[in-house]
């Protein structure tokens, strides 16, 4: 991976700065409970979830709220730490395994995986896709499913390219009327079909003034629906679909997130 | 696959259409010399690349799916003199008693291929045509975004040609992409006009392309039993079709996978 070239660290470095942005994104969660929850299929399955780059908990918190026996997988120790204390303050323990997505063991098997929030684009290579995907079918049990967004890029994002930094987000104030601004400044590689951030984090105090800027870099690999099909085929997956958006609607020229699950054979 | 014949049925309008485009022969003209033992071109039309292999001396073989084409190609080798084993053949589906040094399929034919269990088809028929230690080849265009925008159904001059005689050949394309399907379908009008400028004939036609993304090429060549496989960007087809060290949007790219 190329992150090893990286100047600055990846934002999963910060943990808190992480929890300030995006702890409060709960328009996905519907569809990643839904996803869990899926009735559980022939056999004798356990029911458990596996939150694959489950990060800070934002998505596992709530797996657990449900009732459902989850677990957490990160690369990042530092996130699985604020996972574990997000979980405890809720009276939850979950298991949480530091492990990179590619390679990850955790001796057992799940009714379903879930790789939420695009974190499978960070795999930059086709052989990191494929070990991912091959590492969570040898974690599903049978009928089992795994269920992952991911980065598609439109044409019309490659075609006309955004070279000054935008800003992604701005949060609403904190109790000490803090707010952060994530600024996001883009460069396409369109042969690796690889989208290089460089990322400010932007902290402004009550009146407006910048009072801290934090730095980083991230790399993610978008994937196109055909590209998307041979993988899973690839990596033994059997049945999949693939939609456009959370709501299960299909494919556009617009769509810039593809949603897939997908199941092993021997369902 | 109705349009692909449909286009191909015209062999002496194809040469007119696609009288600027050589720059590849010569390439492709090395590459079956060197190539240690008999070389197939799928695909091969009336001969654009496989007549140049043929006088150069390449123990080279013809298919094409339209038989028009396959025709106009014996017509060109007959009148040089020339022998090639050519015939009429789908290169998803065909069947050849030799086992070939090179197989190749150039000038985005392979394009042609409009489903991926089309696409693997094709690239596992040739991986079985293949002797041990031989090559598959293949050059397609790498996805141009901006082009690929462009195909929203308006007419475009794509290319004006001289013809002998005075007159031209005027070719407009309306595209249409699915960037979905990664289908262009292409509607082509061909205007014949003589020295002052008089349209003599107008052509209307019509071809499928479905085209393929870097990674997706790897995954369908190692889905089709391939394990050693490289790409090389080239310069266009009328911009000397040499190696280049960066790949751009829209160049040409030539694959090379090895049977081991």
């Amino acid at each position: 991976m190329s992150r090893a070239e990286a100047k600055d660290p990846e934002p999963y470095a910060r943990p808190d700065l992480y929890d300030l942005l995006f702890s409060r994104y709960t328009d996905d969660l519907p569809f990643w409970l839904a996803a869990a929850r899926k009735p559980r299929a022939r056999g004798p399955g356990s029911g458990a979830v596996l939150d694959l780059c489950c990060g800070t908990g934002r998505v596992l918190v709530p797996l657990l709220e449900a009732g459902l026996e989850a677990e957490g997988v990160d690369l990042y120790p530092g996130m699985l730490e604020r996972a574990r204390t997000h979980a405890a303050a809720r009276g939850y323990a979950p298991r949480l395994i530091a492990a990179d997505m590619r390679s990850y063991d955790t001796g057992r098997r799940y009714d379903s995986i879930l790789i939420p929030f695009n974190a499978f684009a960070h795999n930059l290579t086709t052989a990191d896709q494929l070990a991912t995907l091959s590492r969570c079918l040898a974690h599903l049990e049978p009928g089992g499913r795994l269920t992952f967004d991911v980065f598609s890029a439109t044409p019309a994002m490659v075609a006309n390219p955004v070279a000054e930094p935008v800003m992604e987000l701005e949060t609403d104030p904190e109790p000490d009327g803090r707010r952060f601004q994530l600024w996001d400044e883009r460069r396409l590689d369109l042969p690796a079909q690889t989208q290089h951030s460089r990322i400010e984090v932007r902290e402004l105090a009550r009146d407006g003034a910048r009072t801290a800027t934090h730095r980083f870099e991230t790399s993610v690999r978008w994937v196109h629906r055909a590209e998307l099909e041979l993988l899973l085929r690839l990596a033994g997956l059997a049945r999949w679909e693939i939609w456009g958006g959370m709501d299960r609607g299909p494919v556009t020229a617009d769509t810039a997130m593809l949603f897939v699950v997908a199941e092993g054979p021997g369902a | 696959m109705a349009s692909v014949r449909d286009y191909y049925c015209a062999p002496d309008l194809y040469d007119v259409i696609y009288s600027d485009i050589s720059d590849d022969a010569a390439f492709w003209v090395g590459c079956a010399r060197a190539a240690a033992g008999p070389v197939l071109e799928l695909a091969c039309g009336n001969g654009r690349l496989l007549v140049p292999c043929a006088a150069a001396g390449a123990d080279i073989e013809g298919l094409d799916l339209t038989p028009a084409m396959v025709e106009s190609l014996r017509g060109k080798l007959a009148a040089q003199r020339l022998r090639a084993a050519v015939a009429v053949g789908d290169m998803r589906d065909f069947t050849r008693p030799r086992r070939y040094a090179l197989i190749f399929i150039a000038f985005n034919s392979f394009l042609h291929n409009l489903t991926q269990e089309d696409q693997l088809a094709t690239l596992r028929g040739c991986r079985q045509h293949l002797a041990p230690g031989g090559r598959l080849m293949i050059s397609v265009f790498h996805p141009d975004a901006r082009k690929l925008i462009e195909h929203d159904g308006t007419p475009r001059v794509i290319k004006t040609l001289p013809q002998p005689g005075g007159g031209s050949a005027k070719v407009t394309d309306r595209g249409r992409c699915d960037p979905i399907a990664q289908l262009v379908q292409v509607a082509r009008q061909v205007e014949m006009r003589d020295v002052r400028g008089g349209v003599t004939e107008t052509h209307e036609m019509s071809f499928e392309l479905r085209y393929v993304y870097l990674p997706e090429m790897e995954l369908l060549l190692t889905l089709a039993g391939f394990s050693r496989f490289a790409v090389e960007a080239r310069t266009g087809y009328t911009a000397g079709f040499a190696p280049k060290a960066a790949l751009e949007n829209g160049d040409p790219v030539v694959w090379t996978a090895w049977k081991d």
